[in-house]
């Protein structure tokens, strides 16, 4: 019996998808993996092997760490622009008495 | 010392990115729909600039961001306002030109009060490896620290 198997679907679709539903219906714990270029495939006669693809892994973390740094630039640029904002909106004379306004 | 930015994979498909800012969810959402203000940090690298912006931020609205490198680089993000609430949450959806179109990457930008200022979540699925190399050749996040680093230490040096 499949209760309690974890088993990983590679790929998504109409095929993924009722292949996983089948399983789980059967009581296995299914998780389906797709997309990000994360999965290799290829065709083996009959057989459709799967496997997480090495190369392209670390190319993604390359590239997230990429999309970080430029966030961690970005936001760090807006806390200046944030602080100009504040500066413009609060007169020097009203400083020692202005609440900033809170959303709620 | 700015904030710490934390940057947490969802599964195999999303990304969400948190970071606090020091000035209430009015000023915050004003940066990411006024474009005089979005030119000023929504940047690449040094030498990176935003010589074309248009924004109309309304559901169905239109927006396009025109980047230009130092070496003459040049590419847009061309997208749709899908949901907006004002000073609370921006949905929206683009793509790149690049100058041929990249895949759709959905966004969701919110905007949370909290003690001391702003909580922005930023939810976008990952692009895929076409796209995600399109936005490598721009070079855009050229001169960027492209360390190889494992996800778990990038999550877990986050995860404070």
């Amino acid at each position: 019996m499949l209760i309690g198997q974890e088993i990983t679907v590679l790929g998504g679709g109409i095929g993924g998808f009722a292949a996983a539903a089948a399983l789980a219906a059967r009581g296995a714990r299914v998780k389906v993996l797709e997309q990000a270029g994360l999965i290799t495939r290829r065709i083996d006669g009959t057989r459709r092997p799967c496997r997480l693809a090495g190369a392209p892994l670390e190319e993604v973390e390359a590239w997230l760490n990429g999309l970080r740094t430029m966030l961690e630039a970005r936001y760090s640029r807006l806390d200046d622009v944030l602080a100009e904002m504040q500066a413009e909106a609060t007169p020097p004379s009203k400083l020692s008495r202005a609440k900033p306004e809170q959303e709620t | 010392m700015p904030a710490p930015l934390k940057f947490v994979l969802d599964g195999d498909t999303d990304l969400t990115v948190t970071r606090h800012f020091a000035a209430t969810p009015d000023l915050v959402f004003r940066a990411h729909t006024d474009c005089a203000l979005m030119q000023r940090w929504m940047l690449g690298p040094p030498g990176w600039s935003m010589p074309g912006c248009e924004m109309d931020p309304r559901p169905g609205g239109a927006y396009r961001h025109d980047y230009a490198g130092p070496d003459g680089e040049a590419f847009s993000i061309v997208g749709e306002i899908i949901e907006i609430e004002p000073n609370r949450r921006i949905r929206h959806v683009e793509h790149m030109l690049v100058p041929e179109r990249t895949p759709d990457n959905n966004l969701e930008t919110l905007f949370e009060a909290v003690e001391g200022g702003t909580r922005l979540t930023l939810h976008m699925t990952l692009p895929d490896a076409e796209a995600r190399e399109a936005m490598l050749a721009t070079g855009m996040m050229e001169g960027m620290e492209l360390a190889y680093q494992s996800l778990d230490d990038l999550i877990e040096a986050n995860d404070v």
